[in-house]
């Protein structure tokens, strides 16, 4: 069914959230592959559990039972610091709400994962900058703060930002949830051009622009997929 | 490429805290502060301490009082006194430890001035009596090795005999009869006024002790009763002490088992009592003032706690695109440190400017050493880690996913 490899697979994955004598299920035996180079959007209710499901692939959260391999890797066995590393170097994340650092310039929020990676030369850390800048055409702005930039702007900044290290996958979490229409389709042109360059791309979205644009759709309700 | 890091990590740090600047100074005042005054205290009380320590020397602090007599431990006199002799006082100015060495021979004299006549106190000594009692003339000049050598006739008078022979008149040039013996006063002593027991210490006449024994007209021989004798360092006292005593004991042949017949004074013990008091005060006063670093330390940490919740949503996001926590911890140690040794830079500054203002008040020298100026600054750079732990720590201990959410 499909010619390329694993690059994720949840397996019985299950959240529980203890909220002092309740518990509360989030996630119900959630399995799902994924393949490289693959183009999928996350849709369903709000409250569904699509941002747990998302954060657990993005090795921002762990899940309360259940394997999650990535990359032949058994995420569940990785120190957080592991995790640091492998957001770092193989997942890029962009959210609905951009979330740059405000008191550094577009260039500098671009840059920042190389703070913690092994690329230390100041002028290839630049120089990748501007060429990500580029690829989301905003050579222009390097210069500006967050605040200084429009929504869609900053989201761009934000995605040139995750495609620093190259990374295999991105993950992007209602990324025109804050967005106009016309900004929206910007943004879900931009995505698109990722994918045609080979990148794996998971899309939480209530966009039906963007749903229409992937190759497979994943329905979430009440933490099941349906 | 660890070099790289630290320096991103400094500038980074450094350009937050330059973003804030009123913030900055305020938390870092508690180290100027802390630092400033220990700076202060250091100097002010190693000022004093020199100070002590020259006192002390002129005071005596490395010289020996030589007395003829010895005694019994159970005080009993024993055997004869022997004075000291020239040979004896010539071998001991010729051992290397020794500074300078003054004999002191006393006698009372008729002294007469016109037609003014008294017995007056003579001391018969050398041209080192002015050195080893720091006692300047007031006027004209004191005698000299030449004057000893040759036994001359020369004066030099106390403030007192100057006054009761010749009132307001310098008695510089003018002279007088020892025992009917003309002397020409070359110099007047500067006044010392009355010991605590309320001896007049000036009223004496100091002349060659050369010259002493030779114009005693009865052919009694002046011996000489005391010696005082000045080491070249404090340090070498005990040498100097050891030294004087086996040449004495050779010279006078004394045998194995019997006692000195002379004694040696010297004020090591009570000098080394007042020089560790000054010591015990300047560590006092120290830890006095470190409490209020650790008071700055504490401002750090409360200030640094404040700044990682501020900034809840920016770490969230530093450790969702891969800072690790070694970087978290990284980043706000770099801050704390920054801020305390920015404190401590200015803490000397400004403790090196107040302790000269407080050195001009109490008129004693305010002495920075290189040594605690290192020390304030390893000290503030201790501080500003050790309490920047703990909020580093919780900093890097963060949930990326709520920390996230945060809204600030
Ligand atoms: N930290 C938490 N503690 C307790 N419950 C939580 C926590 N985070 C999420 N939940 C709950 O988990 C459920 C799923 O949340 P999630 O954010 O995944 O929904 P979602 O599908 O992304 O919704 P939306 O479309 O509104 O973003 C919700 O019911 C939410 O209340
Ligand atoms: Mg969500």
């Amino acid at each position: 069914m499909n010619e390329h490899k694993t690059i994720i697979e949840l397996s019985n994955i299950n959240k529980i959230y203890n909220l002092g004598n309740t518990k509360l299920q989030v996630l119900f035996d959630i399995c799902l592959q994924i393949y490289e180079k693959d183009f999928i959007a996350i849709v369903g209710p709000s409250g569904s559990g699509k941002t747990t499901i998302l954060n657990i692939i993005a090795c921002l959260d762990r899940p309360t039972s259940g394997q999650y391999i990535l990359n032949d890797i058994d995420v569940n066995s990785k120190s957080n610091d592991d995790l640091s590393e492998i957001r770092n170097k193989s997942i890029g994340v962009i959210f609905q709400n951009f979330n740059l650092i405000s008191r550094h310039s577009a260039l500098e929020n671009v840059q920042m994962p190389l703070l913690y990676s092994d690329i230390t030369d100041k002028k290839t850390r630049t120089r990748k900058a501007r060429e990500c800048l580029e690829m989301v055409d905003l050579t222009d702005r390097a210069s500006h703060y967050p605040n200084e930039l429009s929504g869609g702007q900053q989201q761009r900044v934000a995605i040139a930002r995750s495609l620093i290290n190259d990374p295999d996958i991105i993950l992007a979490d209602e990324p025109t949830g804050n967005l106009d229409s016309q900004t929206s389709r910007d943004i879900i042109t931009l995505l698109k051009k990722l994918h045609e360059a080979g990148k794996t791309i998971i899309v939480i979205t209530h966009n039906d622009e963007i749903a229409k644009e992937t190759m497979d759709t994943i329905n979430l309700k009440d933490g099941k997929i349906v | 490429m660890i070099s790289r890091y630290l320096i991103d990590n400094i500038i980074e740090a450094a350009s937050n805290l330059l973003r804030n600047k009123p913030r900055t100074l305020l938390t870092s005042l508690g180290i100027i502060i802390g630092i400033s005054s220990v700076i202060i205290l250091v100097a002010i009380t190693n000022g004093a301490k020199t100070i002590i320590e020259e006192q002390l020397v002129s005071l005596g602090a490395k010289t020996i009082v030589l007395k003829p007599i010895g005694r019994t431990r159970s005080g009993v006199y024993r055997g004869m006194a022997q004075d000291f002799n020239q040979n004896e006082l010539s071998l001991m100015k010729a051992m290397p430890t020794v500074e300078s060495v003054s004999p002191i021979v006393k006698t009372s004299n008729q002294v007469s001035y016109r037609n003014k006549s008294q017995v007056v106190a003579v001391v018969g000594s050398n041209e080192d009596f002015a050195r080893i009692n720091d006692w300047p003339t007031e006027s004209g000049d004191f005698i000299n090795e030449m004057d000893v050598q040759d036994g001359a006739r020369v004066c030099v008078l106390g403030a007192s005999v100057q006054k009761r022979f010749f009132g307001a008149e310098d008695a510089t040039s003018q002279s007088i009869r020892i025992d009917g013996i003309s002397f020409k006063v070359i110099g007047t002593l500067t006044e010392k006024g009355l010991t605590p027991g309320g001896r007049d210490q000036d009223d004496f006449i100091l002349i060659p002790f050369t010259s002493l024994n030779r114009w005693d007209y009865k052919g009694q021989l002046y011996g000489i009763s005391n010696i005082i004798v000045s080491s070249t360092t404090t340090e070498d006292l005990e040498f100097t002490k050891f030294s004087i005593r086996k040449m004495l004991r050779e010279t006078r042949g004394l045998l194995k088992d019997e006692f000195d017949n002379f004694e040696m004074v010297t004020y090591e013990k009570i000098t080394r009592k007042i020089l560790q008091t000054t010591n015990i005060l300047k560590i006092l006063l120290s830890a006095i003032a470190s409490i209020s670093l650790v008071v700055g330390g504490i401002g750090i940490m409360n200030i640094m706690l404040v700044s990682v919740t501020e900034r809840t949503k920016e770490i969230g996001i530093r450790i969702t695109i891969g800072a690790k926590s070694r970087d978290i911890v990284f980043q706000f140690l770099s801050e704390s440190a920054l801020i305390a040794l920015f404190g401590g830079a200015v803490g000397i500054a400004l403790g090196y400017f107040l302790s000269q203002l407080v050195s001009n008040f109490v008129g004693w020298p305010a002495i920075i050493s290189t040594e605690s100026i290192i020390i304030a600054c390893l000290f503030s750079g201790f501080i500003g880690i050790f309490f920047g732990i703990y909020p580093a720590f919780k900093a890097s201990r963060m949930d990326p996913i709520k920390a996230i959410r945060n809204e600030q």
